[in-house]
């Protein structure tokens, strides 16, 4: 166990998003992506199939996107990916292949740019619920809003068994009507 | 989120006005109904950590039952303040039958008291049970008022209470011998 985890931060992926990105029009996160990579070594062959293959595909697809390749002799390969909001993220591909580059520059361009944190909740839904939400009115009788209280409506509780007076009228009326 | 959505969810987090009355009840059995309300336990959004209780009105507080001879048997305590050097020192235990003569909204103010549990809440509970001794409730309380909670007991009408057409048209189990004197 390493003191790391005293100073990761724990939060909820509901609070991820950006405040009210996407209501009026969306603002792109992910500002500048610097790939270092070296041009000989086997540690950056993933990395260097990915710039031949889609890395300008990618800078033309994301036009919001600075993109820089920094070639290092002999250095491990990484993805330096800034956001808008100020947040620099690093990730080590040394000895990726080259599906695992495409997904990581996927999931850059996707990400809020909202600092790592451990997440409290494993479960995430836009729909809160189904059937609605509860208020103090729902399954109560309408004649609730305009009866005045106290009410002889409300004066007995639930459940109680018929008594023996009632029994006896209920009969007597039974036997009027035979 | 529509208009009418948000309008809704305010109402959830708002709190409710209920009204009990506790004419012939057992403030007891009747705490543990309202001290659920108090804390908020009958909503479905309730959480602990949630402040989502209700205000309780509970009116005729003064006509409160209690069982055999609980009213002498039961005994409240209190302190004066006066030390243990003082004659008969500061402690005093009364009956219920004295407290509730000396206020008759103590005896289930009490009983809600001590159903609820003794940490920094229970005095924020507290404060949303309004406890009047008669019907007699200002009109700025039961304004408020948009529900009642029912009752432990159902209350028995006494006979001065039935009409005396009620009272003729009771069914007759047998019919008296011409001998037969009624007082």
């Amino acid at each position: 166990m390493t003191s790391r985890c005293l100073f990761l931060k724990h939060g909820f992926i509901f609070n991820n998003a950006p405040l009210k990105n996407g209501l009026g029009r969306f603002i792109p996160q992910l500002q500048r992506v610097t790939i270092k990579f070296c041009k000989e070594s086997g540690g950056s062959v993933g990395i260097r199939q990915f710039i031949e293959k889609e890395v300008v595909e990618f800078a033309q697809k994301n036009p919001h996107v600075s993109l820089y390749l920094k070639p290092r002799r002999h250095r491990d390969p990484f993805i330096v990916a800034e956001y808008l909001n100020g947040e620099k993220h690093h990730f080590p591909l040394k000895n990726k292949d080259f599906t695992y580059v495409v997904e990581t520059v996927d999931s850059l361009l996707h990400h809020s740019g909202k600092e790592f944190q451990i997440q409290e909740k494993q479960h995430y839904t836009d729909q809160t619920s189904i059937q609605g939400m509860w208020h103090p009115f729902t399954h109560v009788d309408p004649s609730v809003a305009v009866s005045q209280f106290p009410n002889d409506q409300f004066s007995t509780p639930f459940g109680v068994p018929m008594t023996a007076t009632e029994k006896l009228k209920e009969l007597f009326e039974a036997q009027k009507k035979a | 989120m529509s208009k009418f959505q948000r309008v809704q969810q305010w109402s959830s987090l708002a709190r409710t006005w209920w009204l009990y009355d506790a004419q012939w009840q057992n403030p007891f059995q009747s705490a543990k109904k309202i001290t659920r309300v108090l804390q908020g336990l009958h909503k479905p959004i309730y959480s602990p950590t949630m402040d989502v209780g209700d205000h309780v009105v509970v009116i005729n507080s003064q006509d409160v039952a209690l069982l055999g001879r609980e009213w002498q048997m039961r005994v409240y305590f209190h302190h004066t303040g006066y030390p243990k050097t003082h004659y008969k020192g500061g402690a005093r235990w009364i009956p219920a039958w004295e407290l509730h003569s000396r206020d008759p909204t103590l005896v289930l103010w009490k009983a809600c008291y001590n159903n609820l549990y003794g940490d920094i809440h229970r005095k924020g509970f507290m404060a949303r049970l309004h406890v009047y001794p008669n019907s007699e409730v200002p009109d700025e309380i039961l304004c408020n008022v948009s529900g009642q909670i029912r009752p432990v007991k159902p209350v028995p009408k006494k006979l001065e209470e039935y009409s005396p057409e009620e009272r003729q048209t009771f069914p007759q189990l047998w019919d008296f011998p011409e001998s037969y004197t009624q007082r």
